[in-house]
């Protein structure tokens, strides 16, 4: 399937960040517009799965090239935001529980061709939408299954971490440390089911373990001591490494915490911290790939990620630990001003490339063969 | 070091194809583990287009304008296709398998890392891009293949040593 019919599906996604965006705004309780729709009690499901859900499975149907694997982010996105417009009953979560279903074969196609321990760990994170799916369905509330959203992104951006591992050579003993780090996240969401507060607990000595691994380990600890885009990815995934850190330590501190601010900073230090961290990181690479567009970094790439970890420190430490809500109103504008600045700085970069690359073009043209840039450097 | 050609015109190969081999204290294990004699000639299961070997045959990047098309050109002018996560060029991490001449065409056959890796349109591009740059070259073909699987192995001690290799 080509660029022109994946960008549709990239628009849904983008469409499900807006209005999650929107309805994190409601959530802050600042008063904008909306507040009797869904988007404010929905603004979980739709920056978990309509927009990063829509995006991870439209990479996933990119990477194994089969048209069948469009079906899950073009379900994710529609589910999603069906809910939250308020479609009657079961038509948003089962959408949602197809496309989870769909990111599963995929992964079992995966598995099939290349049996490796990572395209596992993503399965289980695929597993995990699944079965925040089914929890919906079967009619519970978002605080019920966020666990199981978490977990559907942490596996799936570890699972990828685990691959890169080996590029390090990181086997034996380390990988297993990793491995077994895995899997107390996977049996703390699995508890979290019949037991929220001792899953949450117990998944969040996974994401502890998993954050001092990657801190010790991961590949972009050596990168970090690269150059242009390689260094920014490494700063920005050492970074939501941190996060994912805290993260851990929240969950394991505070177990199922529902409705206060404890419960505020166990999801954004996750959620913003360390998956929009990732998110960040990966564009420069992603968004070329999925898109096929150029996005050349630079330097002000870093001007998003800062004010991403800036606005999420004054969120909570100044809201959620010393309980000023001005300071967690701004800290939550400055999350969401932090993601607009990056799509607006992303855009701009491939605006800039493709004036850049047609100005190239039309040089080219004027001359007989033309001499390169790489040889003329 | 073993640098191993294919007959121009063999069945099945486009003319020019060459394949660079690994360095030969690998070339030995790999073939001892095949059960075949130290001098017997094999093309090992992985990383077929070793860069290690290519050092020692690259062309001085004086010459890159007037030199040849030849295999040994285009897997120096991929040297400048850069992993963008890991800072280290595709050569050097073993992803280039093969490369194809024929005329003033050029296919790269190559892998990834795994097969949930959807950088494959990405690198493609990359590839494109920096081969269109030479005059010597015509169209660019990039044929991604899984078989055989890419493995840590196929990197280069330089690649190694930039990424922190462990063990």
């Amino acid at each position: 399937m080509g660029v022109v019919r994946r960008a549709p599906l990239v628009a849904l996604g983008a469409t499900a960040l807006f209005a999650g965006l929107w309805g994190g705004l409601l959530r802050l309780g600042l008063s904008v517009p909306g507040a009797s729709g869904h988007l404010g009690e929905l603004h979980g499901p739709l920056m978990t799965l309509g927009f990063l859900g829509t995006l991870i499975s439209l990479e996933r149907a990119v990477a194994l090239g089969r048209s069948w694997g469009y079906a899950a982010p073009l379900a994710a996105g529609v589910g999603t935001l069906a809910a939250a417009a308020g479609a009657p009953g079961a038509f948003g979560p089962a959408l949602l529980a197809f496309a989870a279903a769909v990111l599963l074969v995929e992964h079992a196609l995966i598995d099939r061709l290349q049996r490796t321990a990572h395209n596992g760990v993503m399965a289980l994170g695929a597993l995990a939408w699944l079965a925040a799916a089914v929890l919906w369905l079967a009619g519970d509330d978002t605080v019920r299954f966020v666990p199981l959203l978490a977990g559907f992104l942490v596996l799936t951006i570890v699972g990828e971490r685990l691959e890169l591992s080996r590029l390090r050579g990181l086997g034996g003993a380390r990988r297993e440390a990793l491995l077994a780090a895995i899997a107390l996240l996977g049996g703390g969401l699995a508890l979290s089911v019949p037991s929220e507060d001792a899953g949450m607990r117990l998944a969040g000595v996974g994401l502890l373990a998993q954050a001092a691994w990657l801190v010790r380990y991961d590949i972009a600890r050596r990168t970090v001591h690269g150059r242009g885009v390689t260094r920014f990815m490494a700063v920005a995934l050492l970074s939501g490494y941190f996060w994912l850190g805290v993260a851990g330590v929240l969950w394991l501190l505070h177990g199922l915490s529902t409705g206060g601010f404890a419960y505020d900073a166990q999801l954004h230090a996750l959620f913003l911290g360390f998956v929009m961290s990732m998110v960040f990181a990966h564009a420069p690479v992603i968004v070329p790939a999925v898109l096929r567009v150029r996005l050349p970094f630079h330097p002000r790439f870093y001007a998003h990620l800062a004010l991403l970890h800036l606005s999420l420190a004054l969120r909570v430490i100044g809201g959620d630990w010393a309980g000023n809500l001005r300071l967690w109103q701004w800290g939550g504008v400055g999350g969401e001003a932090a993601i607009l600045l990056f799509l607006v700085v992303t855009a701009t970069a491939v605006a800039r490339s493709r004036r850049r690359r047609a100005a190239v073009a039309q040089a080219t043209r004027s001359r007989t063969r033309g001499k390169s840039t790489l040889f003329s450097s | 070091m073993v640098v191993s050609k294919h007959r121009p015109g063999a069945a099945g190969d486009p003319i020019g194809r060459v394949r660079l081999t690994r360095p030969a204290e690998r070339d030995e294990r790999v073939s001892q583990e095949a059960g075949e004699g130290h001098n017997g000639v094999r093309f090992l299961d992985t990383c077929h287009f070793h860069s290690q070997a290519v050092k020692i045959t690259s062309v001085d990047p004086t010459e890159l304008l007037t030199a040849p098309l030849t295999p040994e050109l285009v897997n120096e002018l991929l040297v400048e296709v850069i992993d963008p996560e890991l800072g280290v060029n595709i050569v050097d991490l073993g992803l280039v398998y093969d490369l194809k001449i024929d005329g003033t065409d050029v296919e790269v056959v190559m892998t990834l890392t795994t097969q949930g890796c959807p950088l494959g349109g990405f690198i493609e591009d990359e590839i494109i891009d920096t081969l269109a740059q030479a005059p010597q070259i015509g169209r660019v073909k990039v044929t991604l293949v899984w078989e055989p699987p890419w493995d840590p192995e196929c990197m280069t001690d330089a690649a190694r040593e930039e990424l922190g290799w462990v063990s």
